[in-house]
């Protein structure tokens, strides 16, 4: 079987061949050259997430101030490590792999060596964390990089997850915030859940943190503190913001509080619908190379939609793509249903 | 008393400083007006006991058959009621503002001010006080709809009109709200920062307008960036009166809220900005009708306290001044008779000779004080005049270049943004211009009050006319301990009307008055609705206005109050046209339509301005002249009856304790 990353090597080199094509003094082919550098970049992104998804896997979480991510985590771990305040309190991004025992590694600027402490309980793992992290006083911002590990079945596998600030905080500390969670899902982030409040809708800055730092490695919304939200509500929720986001992008609605608490009671039919569980699967899914490739692929699968509704609305009367290459493609990939929405876009142009 | 007369003075005259009042009042209060001692505080309180000392003036003026001053303190009286703050409640979305307002208006349901789960209010809406319901849009073509409440939702909501298509300008709610609501303009502006572009525009047309603005945040998400955008914002145009509250404290524990109000007391510090204190509120409960214990009463009285001490001790004093205004010519008149009483026939009528030659003497001086006044009036508007050629080159360049230097992939952007660069383009540039032409008019204004005749009643009820080169003898006279029934003189009287008008609400005509009748023409319309809003039909009225209008210079100033704002988002934002070309050809449209009517409708009606200035002088000197006049002759009639004589002393103390329990009321 040929895997995504084949078809996006595939489809790059397409791109790169047709790119070639036409003298760019053309007007029409402005057009044409346009689409292939978009395309291009998407294309990029994709193979990017395609080689990160054969190593170490971080899965970031982020949202606005106060949405409830670390709740969010800390009911995805089924217990509380991460700092919940209603100031801005998580300062630091902070990362959370698997292991026996709860350890707490933390470098620093001036330091040359890591300081590592080990707690018997979560306890008193949370409360360091607590006191490391917080804007307020006595927070010490020098910390460069904070490691947790501990027992939660959720980080086996090699999975990591982060806690990142709340992005658009107030103030200095809020610009050094935002500064601090571009820098990290620009490099390190494989994939990252989105967090926003139910009540809060979606905001101008928020989209705009969206298209620029999420949009091509979010494929997971998480709309928290949805506890009284009916089904009626949500529906209309995902008709209002749905249309300013990717189609690949899957919406979760999750009740926070419910979650915990069906956690604490261990009752699993409240974990369910609490919305909980179906994030909890999204994020195992994530052990896995498949799982991780999934996200890759549905993306790639949209992209060709869109792909082939620009070509039949150009309307061109020269091919889009390089027609030799297009043509192995098209041989290459007949009946594979990866590529159903792409062999469309694939075709010779049709002037009868 | 003429300890007390002489506070009355100073106080109307804002002669003592702002901080020295409380004393003053409580010196009055011990002194004078015992049964003042239990003061009203609050705004509506203020309101209405001077409405009722007002009626009493009025009573007695009907009673002493002065019926010109009865129709003036009557439309005083209804200029007063007409003077409305403008309190802004703004934002980011989902944090209670349509809820809030629901429990103003006290109402049980969200029917004016819709309110749903998700971001709903996509479009202003202003509420005032009205006798019946009333409810209308306004169209950004300038038309009016008139809607049913039941409509609001349709009209108001992303749900009911997404991304505003019906183009709604600006919707309209009066009715018989609560009496908290009388006196005030509530504006519900739409959440900030939503991913639906156009609300953006309409709260930073907002801001300049309000004379309060309270921003709400919630305990839940603590005070965020674009928070403190907006307040540097509402700071820039000049609005410090900012409050700053928390909502729905119910949702949340104590320890939350410690640390919420911790964060945002820290953020706000940054500001530089005071705010007293951070409300906590709950609107949803205050909405449910637990007004008490929401934290919204508190709220409501430190937002009427500052309204009252800011702008109402500025609208009272002007309301104060016009009601004595009227009122003292029959008080002029009631001293003299009540002067005269020892005085033989022989002696009114060389009194009354003395005033008629004084008269004549002033009619001599007095045109060519009022041509001087005329000529330097036209010549101060001429020379604003000169520099606006130059001010629309630069205008136009400025606009031009910030056209040329956008990329054609920011040109939608700059298109939205487009109203706002142009209105701070257009006040950045005439400002300077105009804020130099406001403060010499108001200067002449002020001589011209100190160099007018006037009238002193002096030492024995002599009449005196003043040809006033200065105050010296309206001072020594109230000083002295004579008997100065005109001590609240025109002079005086005047320059309180002055002193009052220093802050008169020009700006909500830019936007919510204007919006309604020249939309049409470019949503600025000619000067006619801001004079109109200013004095009433009524010509007597008249007679204090212009000076008030005069001395409206906002943070705009009036002569230029809204040209900008008003006048750009609405062919903006009508407009599909989004190529370079397109908005160049717009902008240069904007600029002269702008400079057309700044010619020939605003220049012109300031220019007519200083004739009904001169006017209010003329018509107060008169009116004064002519009850003196008839008083002597009453006086003379009545010579040697000595209990017609206690009794005019009567009425006169009475008449004059009356009028002088006015700053006690206004000086809270």
């Amino acid at each position: 079987m040929l895997t995504t990353q084949e078809i996006t090597e595939d489809l790059l080199l397409l791109v790169a061949r047709s790119e070639g094509l036409y003298p760019s003094s053309n007007k029409k082919a402005g057009k044409v050259q346009e689409l292939l550098a978009s395309l291009g970049r998407e294309l990029l992104l994709l193979h990017q997430r395609c080689l990160r998804s054969s190593a170490d896997y971080k899965v970031a979480v982020v949202g606005l101030g106060n949405v409830g991510k670390s709740n969010l985590l800390n009911a995805l771990f089924g217990m509380k490590i991460a700092p919940v305040s209603n100031a801005p309190c998580t300062a630091n991004i902070v990362e959370f792999h698997h292991g026996d025992e709860f350890r707490l590694m933390a470098e620093a600027r001036e330091r040359l060596l890591p300081r590592h402490w080990t707690f018997p309980q979560s306890g008193g793992l949370h409360d360091q964390l607590c006191q490391m992290v917080s804007h307020n006083e006595g927070g010490d911002r020098g910390w460069t990089r904070i490691e947790v590990t501990l027992p939660a079945e959720i980080l086996s596998d090699g999975l990591i997850l982060a806690d990142t600030p709340g992005f658009g905080a107030a103030g200095d500390e809020g610009l050094q915030d935002n500064e601090t969670i571009a820098h990290f899902l620009k490099n390190d982030v494989a994939q990252v859940f989105w967090v926003v409040m139910a009540d809060q809708g979606i905001g101008r800055q928020e989209l705009g943190f969206y298209q620029q730092y999420l949009v091509d490695r979010c494929d997971d919304l998480i709309v928290t503190n949805a506890e009284d939200w009916q089904h009626e509500d949500r529906t209309r929720w995902k008709q209002r913001f749905a249309p300013k986001l990717r189609r690949s992008l899957q919406i979760h609605f999750v009740e926070g509080k419910n979650a915990r608490l069906a956690w604490e009671r261990q009752d699993a039919a409240g974990w369910e619908a609490s919305g909980a569980a179906d994030v909890c699967e999204r994020i195992k899914n994530l052990k896995h190379f498949d799982g991780r490739i999934e996200g890759v692929a549905s993306n790639l699968d949209i992209l060709g939609e869109i792909v082939s509704r620009r070509i039949r609305e150009m309307n061109s009367r020269a091919p889009v793509f390089c027609p030799v290459e297009s043509a192995r493609l098209r041989g290459k990939y007949a009946g594979d249903a990866a590529m159903r929405h792409w062999l469309p876009a694939l075709a010779v142009p049709d002037h009868s | 008393m003429a300890f007390a007369r002489a506070l009355v003075i100073l106080a109307l005259t804002k002669r003592i400083e702002h901080e020295a009042l409380p004393r003053v009042v409580e010196i009055l209060r011990v002194t004078r007006f015992p049964k003042l001692r239990t003061m009203p505080s609050t705004a509506e309180s203020t309101r209405s006991c001077l409405l009722q000392w007002a009626k009493n003036c009025q009573s007695t003026c009907q009673d002493e058959g002065d019926s010109a001053a009865v129709s003036m303190i009557e439309a005083a009286v209804s200029r007063y009621c007409e003077d409305r703050f403008v309190l802004s409640i703004m934002g980011l979305a989902k944090r209670g503002k349509s809820t809030l307002i629901n429990a103003l208006l006290g109402r049980a349901d969200d029917l004016l001010a819709p309110v749903d789960k998700l971001p709903a209010t996509n479009v202003t809406t202003t509420f005032s006080w009205g006798e019946t319901l009333a409810v209308e849009a306004i169209l950004r073509d300038g038309t009016s709809v008139p809607l049913t409440p039941e409509d609001i939702r349709a009209y108001a909501t992303e749900e009911g009109n997404p991304d505003n298509a019906k183009g709604v300008q600006l919707i309209r709610v009066s009715g018989p709200f609560p009496e908290r609501l009388r006196g005030l303009t509530l504006v519900d502006l739409p959440g900030l920062g939503s991913i639906h572009e156009h609300h953006d525009q309409i709260i930073h047309q907002f801001l300049p307008q309000s004379d309060a603005v309270l921003l709400l945040t919630t305990a839940r998400m603590p005070i965020s960036q674009q928070e403190i955008d907006l307040l540097k914002e509402a700071r820039k145009v000049d609005i410090q009166k900012l409050f700053v509250a928390i909502n729905k404290v119910d949702e949340t524990d104590a320890g939350e809220l410690a640390e919420c109000e911790a964060h945002n007391r820290k953020q706000l510090g940054t500001l530089d900005v005071s705010i007293p204190s951070i409300h906590r509120i709950s609107a949803r409960q205050a909405h449910q009708g637990e007004w008490e214990s929401s934290g919204v009463a508190e709220l409501w009285d430190d937002i009427g306290r500052l309204l009252q001490r800011e702008r109402g001790l500025v609208m009272a004093r002007r309301f104060v001044s016009s009601v004595i205004q009227a009122a003292s010519p029959l008080l002029n008149s009631l001293a003299v008779r009540a002067e005269s009483a020892g005085k033989s026939a022989e002696e009114i009528a060389a009194e009354r000779s003395s005033l008629a030659s004084e008269k004549k003497a002033i009619e001599s001086h007095r045109p060519i004080r009022e041509r001087e006044f005329s000529l330097r009036w036209h010549n101060v508007i001429h020379e604003a005049e000169s520099y606006l050629p130059h001010a629309e080159e630069t205008i136009r360049q400025n606009m031009a270049q910030k056209i040329k230097s956008t990329s054609l992939a920011q040109m939608k952007a700059l298109e939205k943004r487009l109203p706002t660069l142009f209105s701070e383009c257009v006040e950045g540039t005439l400002t300077p211009i105009f804020s130099v032409m406001e403060k010499k008019l108001r200067a002449l204004v002020v001589e011209l009050d100190a160099t007018y005749p006037c009238v002193i009643i002096g030492g024995r009820g002599s009449p005196v006319i003043k040809s006033g080169q200065d105050h010296a003898v309206v001072k020594t006279a109230v000083a002295g301990g004579a008997l100065v029934a005109g001590g609240i003189g025109v002079a005086s009287a005047a320059s309180a009307a002055i002193a009052a008008a220093a802050a008169v609400a020009v700006v909500p005509m830019a936007g919510l008055g204007l919006v309604t009748s020249g939309l049409a023409a470019y949503g600025w319309g000619s000067l006619a609705p801001v004079a109109a809003a200013l004095w009433p039909t009524t010509t007597v009225a008249t007679a204090t206005a212009p000076s008030a209008f005069l001395l409206a210079a906002g943070p705009v100033g009036w002569a230029i109050a809204g040209l900008g704002v008003v006048a750009v988002p609405v062919a903006w934002g009508i407009s599909r046209n989004k190529l370079k070309r397109g908005l160049q050809d717009q902008m240069e449209e904007h600029v002269t339509s702008l400079f057309a009517r700044l010619k020939t409708e605003r220049l012109p009606a300031i220019r007519s301005l200083g004739d009904k200035v001169l006017e209010e002088f003329r018509l107060n000197l008169e009116r004064r002249l002519l009850a003196i006049d008839q008083a002597l002759d009453k006086a003379a009639l009545q010579s040697g009856d000595a209990d017609a004589v206690k009794r005019d002393q009567e009425r006169f103390k009475r008449f004059d304790e009356l009028l002088a329990e006015s700053p006690a009321l206004i000086l809270q």
